[in-house]
């Protein structure tokens, strides 16, 4: 099926600035995060366009290997997310009482999949269903995965600071999950 | 959901660079429903050219996995011969995408290639940065960085959690770039030799797998195609290296040793560097946190080779040895391997591997 501008056009409207976010939440640099989701549209349009309709998650997916393509030998694992406090900007308050090093620790120690069900559940706002889209896999293992992962992080969290709540921390606390800092 | 688990839902979603509307990072993407910017109208004009490029180029385009005959014999000499002949260890693997899905995913045996292996070195880091700056003031290079890149390459694309394939074949690719300052390009990718993963299996390769040369992937970029983060040559100190770098995602203060050797990488597949900046890479990487001699080795092109190994806080889990030729200074190899399991892949496997030229 042919595709004209003026399709590729509204696609971009209506996708551009959410993806732009995705990557920036996850490039330290908003170049690099252009760079990627030109890339993502262009592959998206030119590759895949004949026989699926295109879509938010499905364009995360398609962004999100950009990404590691980025970091060349990124077994997915080692993305990069942009900080407010790593970035020198403003940042939430922080919740008193929770170590943010454990949080960036327990997020780090993820698998991909696991840290991506995260973010693109708490940052992005995927339904089940759009994160399966989104991780290439069924709604029930897409639940599976973003289940275990909380799991995951509330135990690590709780075992790193045990004289802490066992609620999580604000983006303050978490801060820099870029770079580990 | 308990309150635990919604207190661990909200702090993660006041995490969101963009919780905060004053932050930096929100204030670079307008609301939704504003008009696009001129910045998005420049970067959807040039998507828009590609796409249309794209669509005239129709024939030219060469699918992976393709068993097109090359359309010229391979070059000669030890990178032609890295390309093409299973080189020692067996190990430049790329598990090329159209490959691997060929085969029903069973129990896992060998699924990447062997490490190198390293021979204890004394010498420092700041020691053995200085021995292949003092090889680098007498060497080879070319004159001016170049807008190109050759390198073989490969990585794993095998992903946690899932099943390990079987009977992994291994493709090597042999990238060569050529980029112009109006953003021309043309990149070509070609099949090394393959073979099995697993060093003890002897039976015939599948009948469908890559001829060595054939010809995977060829693209070609009118102007304003080829999308890179910095167009302009870059300089040679370090300190100039190191604002390209950061474009390319290495921390602006250069500590991170994994992701300053990770925008090396990204670098180095785009220029071919000068002697000069070569050295002043080496002198930002020996500056970086993390950094210790792995030894010397043979690499895989059969070169002798000193590797820095470094190791990262956010960056957990794997390493990456950045290998420099004893005969000219220059990097001519990464490989990054795990330091802890991650199912199927194991502490030690190999999960990535790049060589470039040492020569002109």
């Amino acid at each position: 099926m042919a595709r004209s501008a003026d399709e590729f056009d509204a696609v971009f409207v209506a996708m551009y600035r959410p993806l732009l976010r995705y990557a920036q939440r996850r490039l330290l640099s908003q170049e690099l995060a252009e760079f990627v989701v030109s890339e993502a549209l262009f592959e998206a349009w030119t590759v895949r366009q004949r026989n699926r309709e295109i879509t938010l998650p499905w364009l995360y997916r398609v962004a999100h290997r950009k990404i590691v393509e980025q970091y060349r030998h990124s077994d997915g694992r080692a993305m990069l997310l942009a900080s407010p406090g790593g970035n020198g900007s403003g940042a939430a308050e922080a919740v008193a009482g929770l170590d943010r090093k454990a949080l960036v620790d327990a997020l780090n120690a993820l698998r991909s999949k696991e840290r991506e069900a995260i973010l693109l559940t708490h940052w992005e706002g995927l339904t089940p269903d759009d994160l399966a889209v989104a991780l290439g896999c069924r709604p029930s293992t897409a639940r599976r995965i973003l289940a275990r992962a909380m799991q995951r992080v509330n135990r690590r969290v709780a075992r790193s600071s045990p004289t802490a709540p066992s609620r999580p921390v604000s983006s303050e606390e978490v801060g820099d999950v870029v770079n580990g800092s | 959901m308990s309150s635990t688990e919604a207190d661990l839902a909200t702090d993660l979603a006041r995490l969101d660079p963009f919780w905060n509307p004053g932050d930096a990072a929100g204030d670079t993407v307008p609301p939704d429903g504003d008009p696009l910017t001129p910045r998005e109208l420049e970067i959807l004009a040039s998507i828009r050219q590609r796409i249309a490029s794209s669509s005239r180029r129709t024939g030219r385009r060469s699918s992976p996995g393709s068993a097109r005959r090359p359309r010229s014999a391979p070059r000669g000499g030890i990178w032609s011969r890295l390309a093409l002949s299973g080189f020692a260890v067996a190990a430049a693997a790329v598990v090329v995408a159209v490959v691997a899905p060929l085969f029903a995913p069973t129990s896992a045996t060998a699924l990447t290639p062997p490490p190198l292996e390293f021979r204890p070195v004394d010498r420092s880091v700041s020691e053995a940065v200085a021995d292949a700056q003092r090889l680098l003031t007498d060497g080879d290079g070319p004159a001016e960085p170049v807008r190109e890149a050759e390198y073989v390459g490969w990585f794993s694309q095998i992903a946690p959690d899932e099943p390990a394939p079987e009977n992994v074949v291994i493709v090597p690719q042999e990238v060569r770039l050529a980029w112009q300052p109006d953003l021309s390009a043309t990149q070509r990718v070609t099949a090394g030799t393959p073979f099995w993963a697993d060093a003890d299996r002897e039976s015939a390769l599948p009948a469908d797998t890559p001829e060595p040369g054939a010809l995977l992937a060829e693209d070609t970029f009118a102007a304003g195609e080829f999308a890179v983060p910095d167009v302009a040559a870059p300089g040679d100190t370090p300190e100039e290296l190191l604002s390209v770098l950061t474009v390319l995602g290495a921390p602006a203060d250069g500590s991170d040793a994994v992701a300053l050797i990770d925008a090396v990488d990204a670098l180095m597949s785009l220029w071919t560097l000068t002697d000069a900046q070569q050295a002043a890479l080496l002198s930002l990487v020996a500056d970086a946190e993390g950094v210790d001699v792995r030894g010397a080795a043979t690499d895989r092109a059969g070169r002798e080779v000193l590797a820095l190994t470094a190791t990262s806080p956010a960056y957990g889990g794997v390493s990456r040895e950045l290998l420099i030729s004893a005969d000219s200074g220059r990097i001519v190899g990464l490989e990054s391997a795990r330091t802890t399991p991650a199912p199927p892949l194991r502490a030690g496997d190999v999960i990535s591997y790049k060589l470039w030229k040492d020569e002109p």
